[in-house]
């Protein structure tokens, strides 16, 4: 059935070319699998089931960024972003469009490593939706003084810390998990949920309560060596993933927000004042327009920062294009949805409407992926060296 | 030559934006600057002596390959003059 994904989206599809083909092959999926219960489960914290990416993984989503040698669709980084963009329109759920852009990313770093023991042991696995791994990066403390420690004990390693939230982490098998040694550099390590010494435990959340959000506590927990996937530098490795990680977070925010101005726009058709629905009168359709307007211009820079992620243009440690597209999309989606919630006053308020299960589960953009109070830094900075070094530069005599 | 720091290494150098240092090789400026910042260190290099990917340099004005300065050897072997500005920038994020 994956090979059909492939056949379908072909060559550097359309986003319209996209959209169809996510129609046409997945909505029964969604319909079936993903959207009943999706209130239910915000409600309750129930993560999605691992059954849903199995089938995911079936359909080709899971394995689409791997390499065909390892039983991956050798997708590109943009038709997965556009795909992610158009699960979320069709599919009730944000949390399935999050997850699986961490479950189909995560192999890619493993691959990284070179070794064909985890091939077998790992990405295989993950790439056919038997197994399923997340990323343990965020700690009590920032990422140059991470607070989870590891140290050699002969000829293995002892971890001990706290990895503070990990996305589809109830469902994970695996968590990459990113440790300081006794020099202050970044080792990266296999931890298996049932480890002894690691406990996994929810977070409960403002939104995004289906996403399976957890906290992993390390006591001591004794690893062979085979288990360090990257001795040295995961610093710098952990800022390659967390480049393309800020776009697809985004990706899935402008499919809802096109989901939320359609069924805000259904909803005051149905609601008549002075004998006329909402949607006739002219302070209305202002409102309307401007969250149009973000709708329209967060997609443009979406589609303009998936572009430049296959460019040869994008600097891969920290790209300041993409980083301003999470910046803006992520206030974009918020501001949309925080509309929608003004316009259908009480309804948009309470469950009868999704509006504000989806301006909760938005605003994890605020915070992930890197916060957004720390990318406006790091903007700035960005900015300020190009002028700096333009200054630097020596002019010819 | 000087260094000139940007974003997350300036609280390793004290705050000092540009720091000059007289010696003739890359690799001879990084020792001695590192010997008057000695939390400098751990913060620029992994445990196997190489700069770590993160951070980028750039030699009056221009990119320098990563090639050319990652490990101690290749920096011994990159000469520096006494008017070079060698520009460090740094952006580590969270996850």
């Amino acid at each position: 059935m994956s090979q059909s994904l492939v056949k379908a989206l072909g060559h550097q599809p359309s986003p319209e070319h996209v959209r169809r083909v996510v129609e046409e092959l997945m909505l029964d999926f969604f319909e079936r699998d993903v959207n009943p219960n999706s209130m239910q489960r915000d409600e309750e914290c129930v993560c999605l089931s691992p059954r849903v990416f199995e089938q995911a993984a079936r359909i080709g989503l899971v394995n689409f960024l791997l390499p065909a040698e390892v039983g991956g669709l050798d997708g590109s980084r943009r038709t997965f972003g556009l795909l992610l963009e158009q699960i979320s329109y069709y599919c009730e759920d944000m949390a399935f469009p999050s997850i699986l852009a961490m479950f189909a990313d995560i192999p890619n770093v493993i691959l990284q490593a070179g070794r064909p023991d985890l091939v077998e042991e790992y990405v295989v696995p993950m790439s056919q939706g038997r197994r399923f791994a997340t990323f343990a990066f965020t700690d009590y403390g920032e990422p140059l003084f991470f607070e989870t420690r590891v140290r050699s004990a002969g000829d293995k390693f002892l971890l001990s810390g706290e990895k503070t939230l990990q996305t589809g982490g109830a469902l994970a098998d695996t968590f990459l998990t990113y440790t300081r040694d006794e020099n202050d550099d970044i080792k990266i390590f296999l931890v298996e949920k049932d480890d002894p010494g690691v406990e996994v435990s929810p977070v409960p959340t403002l939104g995004l309560r289906s996403a399976g959000l957890t906290r992993m506590v390390l006591t001591d927990v004794e690893l062979p060596s085979r288990r360090l996937l990257f001795g040295s530098d995961g610093l710098s490795q952990s800022q390659l993933f967390l480049n393309d990680r800020r776009l697809f977070i985004v990706c899935p925010f402008v499919g809802a927000m096109k989901f939320i101005l359609e069924r805000c726009i259904k909803h005051l058709n149905t609601v008549i004042r002075e004998g006329k629905p909402l949607t006739e009168m002219q302070a209305v359709q202002s409102k309307i327009g401007q969250m149009a307007i973000r709708y329209q211009t967060a997609r443009a820079v979406l589609h303009n920062a998936l572009d430049r992620a296959e460019s040869n243009e994008i600097n891969p440690l920290f790209d300041p294009v993409i980083s301003a597209a999470k910046y803006f999309i992520t206030e974009q989606a918020i501001a949309l949805a925080d509309r929608a919630v003004r316009l259908t006053g009480w309804r948009g308020y309470s469950k009868k409407l999704p509006f504000e299960r989806y301006l909760r589960a938005l605003m994890a953009g605020v915070t992930g992926q890197t916060a957004q109070d720390i990318l406006e830094i790091h903007l700035g900075v960005n900015a300020i060296a190009e002028i700096e070094l333009a200054g630097h530069k020596r002019t010819e005599p | 030559m000087k260094f000139v720091f940007s974003g997350a290494l300036l609280r390793f150098v004290q705050f000092e934006k540009e720091v000059a240092i007289d010696r003739n090789t890359l690799e001879d400026c990084l020792r001695r600057l590192m010997l008057k910042f000695p939390d400098l260190e751990r913060a620029l290099l992994d445990n196997q002596g190489n700069i770590r990917q993160t951070h980028q340099m750039f030699l009056n004005g221009e990119a320098i390959e990563k090639g050319v300065y990652s490990d101690a050897s290749a920096r011994q072997a990159f000469s520096v003059e006494d008017d070079d500005s060698v520009y460090i920038l740094t952006a580590i994020a969270g996850g």
